[in-house]
């Protein structure tokens, strides 16, 4: 790719490129500072309370709790960053040349309609992962920051679709989808609501099936209750049931109350006795597999896109 | 043909994706809506003591269930219901003028027009009647699903599913529709107009939405923790000082004035404090505007948006006046 075909691809759609980057500079450096906030205020607050034994006039100003929301904010951003990005950038990339009626030139004048593809659709895919990518780290930090979790040295699945590797696969998607449908339905605003429903459907079924897979190898967690509650290192949790103490074996919760029927828990106990509480999920320590189980899918999902765009293209008329 | 119906063929036949797209959004929207509605009513025929979430009755856990779970896929479509005003306005209102700019037909057709204004009217008139047709049978069948979804509950006196139904959907579109225009004119191309479009209106709107919080806390009145507050829409919950003062929690711990034990609906900084009520902090309470205001604060929002409608038609039209069309 010469610097010329670059030059070119961001000139084409500089206004959309200018305010996706202004939005995303302005989400990290926000990120950033709610992060730096949060660590700072709950550094404090901890000092307090380590100091006093109680947490008696140790509210910080801004509190934990505004932390807190600054930062469910920010990981909303995050989530919808990459839908936004491939979205906006990749409908206007067939569609508006064929809307202007510059298809045909522009198809002429390059040595094949792939290669012209190939030469505008990369620039904009390396901006949408630079752009999400970045994002998806300020997010990153925005939940290890969590006043209210212990996520500094491992998050696990809390907030698995705001922050991370997920965002820029998911662009590279949404952003491929996008081109295909600009191409088959050439005007950007019908373009746009159609690939908007497109990926709907395409995300739902992806995470229908990802929990669906998830639930199969899920496996059961004992509670440990650590001061921010019975789940510290962030797993993904489907269900609850109880584990006879005796044998191991677990039940669902239904299982155990069509058997036993209602069991009156003794004084300060939260279990029946011989039976514990679990939870049944995945552990917050298998986060990268999964991560990259369904980045392994988001990727032949881009690479179908991207070929279903080529092969529109290359058979469209102008 | 008469000059109204050229004038609807036209302008249908430029808005045609848009309108056919707002059209089949609302089409599938109503169409599960009134499903819901019949599915709701035909269980509140077969018991209409089951139907209660207030009451338990015996033998009803099986209905109940079903009731639920129908009424929580209903108050779902309902987020849609709120949703519709903001997108339906966004993509009729941005290409209005902004896809002639960009496809570089303003020109002409600000030319061979009476006068910039006139043409603006005339276009943004069509894609008015297309959205308050449109928006009203949103806000209608909003109504009559509401109804069953809340079989117990007196709507013209309840904020419940506020902004999901009724009248305030139509007004809240036309000004979603304003807003795309005036952007779509400033910006001259619909995708870029578009992604500013939908910033601004998250920024006006949860502006108006913060605004009409603040205002509404004049009709708000002060309820105890355990009263009811059936209808009403719930400003938050405060903390009734012992010196009079009404403060919220955030509030509370900028004082900091840590609290340990609430006993009854009274906060105490330890539990050996309680029952010495020259240590007590304060009580808990709720602001709560009563469900009998209903009407009348929908009407005054309906009164702000509708302003900010009007301010925004004229921005558009000073911007399209002065406007280059290219």
């Amino acid at each position: 790719m010469t610097l010329r075909a670059w030059r070119l691809a961001f000139k084409m759609q500089r206004l959309e490129l200018l305010l996706f980057l202004s939005a995303a500079i302005l989400l990290v450096v926000a990120s950033l500072l709610i992060a730096w906030g949060a660590s700072e205020a709950r550094a404090s607050f901890d000092a307090c309370y380590q100091e006093q034994g109680t947490d008696i006039g140790c509210a910080a100003s801004p509190s934990l709790n505004d932390f807190s929301t600054l930062g469910g904010f920010a990981r909303l951003g995050a989530f919808l960053t990459p839908f936004a990005l491939g979205l906006f950038l990749g409908v206007p990339v067939v569609a508006r040349e064929i809307e202007g009626r510059t298809a045909g030139i522009a198809w002429t004048l390059s040595r094949s309609r792939s290669r012209w593809l190939i030469q505008r659709v990369l620039p904009l895919v390396v901006v949408a992962i630079v752009l999400a990518a970045a994002v998806g780290i300020g997010s990153e930090l925005v939940t290890r920051t969590n006043p209210y979790a212990d996520y500094a040295a491992n998050p696990g699945f809390a907030d698995y679709t705001s922050r991370g590797v997920l965002l820029p696969i998911r662009a590279i998607v949404v952003l491929l989808l996008a081109i295909a449908v600009g191409a088959m339905v050439p005007r950007q605003l019908p373009a746009l609501l159609l690939a908007a429903g497109v990926t709907v459907a395409l995300f739902v079924g992806v995470t229908i099936g990802m929990d669906a897979w998830m639930t199969s190898e899920a496996r059961p967690i004992p509670f440990d209750e650590s001061r921010f509650g019975p789940f510290g290192d962030g797993p993904r949790i489907f269900d609850v049931a109880y584990r006879e103490d005796a044998t191991g074996k677990v039940i669902s919760m239904n299982d155990f109350y069509n058997q036993h029927g209602d069991v009156a828990l003794p004084d300060g106990e939260q279990d029946p006795p011989g039976f514990t509480q679990v939870a049944i999920g995945i552990p917050g320590d298998q986060y990268w597999i999964w991560a990259m189980r369904e980045s392994a899918i988001l990727g032949v999902l881009a690479v179908a896109a991207g070929g279903l765009a080529a092969l529109v293209i290359r058979r469209r008329r102008p | 043909m008469s000059r109204i119906g050229s004038w609807l063929i036209l302008s249908f036949k430029l808005h045609r994706w848009e309108v056919l797209a707002a059209a089949a959004g609302v089409a599938i929207l109503s169409a599960a809506m009134l499903w819901f509605t019949w599915q709701l009513r035909a269980l509140s025929a077969t018991d209409p003591g089951c139907v209660d979430p207030a009451a338990y009755a015996p033998g009803c856990s099986q209905l109940g269930q079903r009731f639920y779970e129908l009424s929580s896929k209903a108050e779902l479509l309902s987020y849609l219901s709120w949703l519709s005003p903001f997108v339906m306005g966004l993509v009729l209102g941005v290409p209005l003028v902004s896809r002639e700019i960009e496809h570089r037909t303003a020109g002409l057709a600000w030319t061979l027009s009476r006068s910039r204004t006139w043409w603006l009217a005339r276009r943004a008139a069509f894609l008015v009647l297309v959205l308050v047709v449109l928006l009203l049978v949103v806000a209608i069948v909003g109504e009559v699903l509401a109804f069953p979804q809340m079989p117990a509950q007196h709507l013209d006196r309840d904020f419940a599913w506020y902004g999901r139904r009724g009248g305030l959907i139509v007004v809240r579109g036309l000004a979603a529709l304003g807003l795309g225009i005036l952007v779509g004119a400033w910006l001259g191309r619909v995708l870029p107009a578009l992604l500013v479009a939908i910033f601004a209106s998250v920024l006006i709107f949860s502006g108006i939405s913060l605004g009409m919080d603040r205002w509404m806390e004049g009709h708000a009145i002060v309820q105890a923790f355990d009263a009811d507050r059936a209808g009403g829409r719930q400003l938050g919950e405060r903390i009734l000082l012992p010196s009079g003062e009404l403060i919220d929690y955030g509030e509370l711990q900028r004082r900091g004035l840590a609290y340990e034990v609430i006993q009854d609906d009274r906060l105490w900084a330890r539990p050996e404090d309680i029952g010495h009520m020259d240590r007590l902090i304060g009580y808990d309470r709720y602001l709560v505007v009563p469900g009998s205001l209903y009407s009348q604060i929908v009407l005054d929002e309906s009164a702000v948006v509708g302003g900010t409608t009007v301010l925004l038609a004229l921005a558009a039209a000073a911007f399209v006046r002065r406007r280059r069309p290219g």
